[in-house]
């Protein structure tokens, strides 16, 4: 009788664990793309039809592609630094992309893989970014992401992650990003977070602390110089303090009070 | 250097407290058998498309053929066999697949893996009947593997990783004739991040280091196994065998079992191929 429940037990266990993997990661093979490509770009898009939302047009996946090449060579020159691997853009279209990458509203990407996952939406809210380009289906910001922690290595903290990518990428959620601190200091105030806030991860809020960090960082880049700043984007959050005033020559009170001044100029 | 020493002692020193105590605790001597192993892995490294639960894997990937030989020592006692295994893997060519069976992103004769791991098991029956058995077996091991990525554009990655895992086996088998037995099981092991250790190191297309980062990994891996085994007229035997292996799991700079700040995933899978000869 015990051996037959130890069996039991045992076998159980073998079934639940032998599945555990499938609880925890799903395998996701999709093969089903076309491929647009130039030397630095290739973007995977979905054929006409393949899902009930909108797939790209051959016109507008030519245009993502277009628009990517731009940015690559733009935050390349705006980082100061060269960066020539190919990057693959992987484009779901509305409807599956929530259940494949987790959102239907954006993506996020594999800088290991150097590899981008974006949900394609045809219908986009007009806006014109920062660097001239008109509705762009694919913004700067995973972009970034790929180019900053393969030339200036993985980010010590989300700070500097995110900060890059909305100050490079201009925008958060197809609004300017000055317009989102214009809009807390005004209503929501709380919302303003100061640099030590930023360094902690006070808000999880996304809406909230990435506009938040794509301005601090932009400060820190015009007030600092670009060289000193790129050279924290690795420091740890328990380092980054004393990196940061051994580094700028500012003590980080100093710093932060001139900063909520910079803040009050909006 | 000093945590890696630590971990080899305690593999040893708990391999070998246990391989001393045989024969003294079952009152007879032990029967010790060898085993030189030799195999195939199809090596498959996923990219992670969705990070949060369920997690998603899916192209592009990395993947190779994996070499592997190894060999062991088995100690039976009258209840309790021990093992202590050592296998070498190599990779020696890493190439990437898109979706599309494109190689865009590595130099794959400058992209390769190699692994060292030592195991030691605790063998012990739980259930016979006629010719069916059911053994399990804890365990205990380490894990040593180096990645070395180069881009095709010469930005490189290397992530060194040192591991201690300890898991449990099933061993169900069953006597097909005097000299057959068909084996099959389910075998898992957990990546304690508290007891784990990596380095990821970059460099940019001059060759240049970029940096260097410390994390602790929190991976699960698990192996579904089937194999067969001979037993020759002078008491040696040869086994052939299939397993499933899936390593899942990532990396944070704190050791930690949830995702704060990834630094390296493994959404690994192997298809293994083994031939064993034992005496």
């Amino acid at each position: 009788m015990k051996n037959s429940i130890a069996i039991i037990a045992i076998t159980s266990l073998a079934l639940i664990f032998s599945a555990c993997t499938e609880f925890i990661v799903e395998l996701d093979a999709d093969k089903e793309w076309q491929l647009a490509a130039d030397e630095t770009i290739k973007l995977y898009y979905k054929k006409r039809g393949y899902s009930e939302a909108p797939s790209p047009t051959n016109e507008e996946a030519q245009q993502i592609l277009k628009n990517q090449k731009f940015y690559y060579q733009a935050i390349q020159d705006s980082i100061q630094r060269t960066f020539n691997e190919p990057v693959l853009l992987y484009l779901y279209n509305k409807d599956q992309a929530g259940k494949s990458i987790g959102t239907s509203g954006g993506g996020l990407s594999q800088p290991s893989f150097m590899t981008i996952y974006y949900t394609f939406i045809s219908d986009i809210e007009p806006y014109t970014d920062q660097y001239g380009i008109e509705n762009p289906y694919v913004g700067a910001h995973e972009m970034v992401h790929i180019i900053t922690h393969n030339v200036l290595g993985h980010p010590g903290t989300k700070m500097m992650s995110e900060g890059y990518a909305v100050w490079l990428d201009g925008s958060y959620a197809r609004k300017d990003i000055n317009d989102y601190i214009r809009k807390f200091k005004k209503e929501y105030p709380e919302y303003v977070m100061s640099p030590t806030q930023l360094l902690n991860k006070s808000f999880d809020d996304e809406m909230i602390y990435y506009p938040n960090a794509g301005v601090l960082v932009r400060y820190w880049v015009n007030t600092y110089g670009l060289e000193k700043i790129n050279s924290l984007f690795s420091v740890s959050k328990d380092h980054f303090k004393d990196e940061f005033e051994s580094i700028t020559g500012t003590s980080w009170n100093e710093m932060a009070a001139e900063y909520h001044k910079y803040i009050e100029t909006f | 250097m000093r945590s890696v020493s630590k971990y080899v002692l305690l593999i040893f020193l708990l391999s070998f407290t246990s391989f001393c105590g045989v024969p003294k605790a079952e009152g007879k001597n032990p029967d010790i058998r060898f085993r030189i192993i030799t195999g195939v892995n199809f090596y498959k490294a996923f990219s992670q498309k969705k990070n949060s639960m369920i997690m998603k894997m899916g192209y592009p990937v990395f993947e190779g053929m994996q070499w592997q030989i190894g060999g062991g020592i088995s100690i039976s006692g009258k209840t309790t066999t021990h093992h202590l295994n050592l296998k070498v893997l190599h990779i020696p060519v890493l190439n990437s697949d898109d979706g599309l069976s494109n190689n865009f992103l590595l130099q794959k004769h400058n992209s390769n893996i190699t692994g060292i791991q030592l195991e030691y098991q605790m063998q012990r029956n739980l259930y016979s009947y006629k010719a069916f058995e059911l053994d399990y077996a804890p365990l205990a091991g380490l894990d040593f593997q180096i990645r070395n990525i180069t881009y095709t554009s010469g930005t490189g990655e290397k992530t060194s990783d040192f591991n201690l895992f300890l898991g449990i086996r099933s061993l169900p088998s069953y006597q097909i004739s005097q000299r057959i037995t068909l084996q099959a099981g389910f075998d898992s092991f957990f990546y304690i991040p508290y007891l784990n250790t990596g380095t990821l190191q970059k460099w940019n297309d001059q060759g240049e280091p970029i940096e260097k980062t410390n994390y602790h990994a929190f991976y699960y891996r698990t192996r579904l196994h089937t194999s067969l085994k001979y037993k020759t007229e002078d008491g040696k035997r040869v086994t052939i065998g299939y397993r499933n292996e899936k390593t899942v799991g990532f990396a944070n700079s704190q050791p930690l079992f949830y995702i704060d700040e990834l630094i390296h995933h493994r959404l690994n899978q192997y298809h293994n191929i083994f031939l064993e000869y034992e005496f």
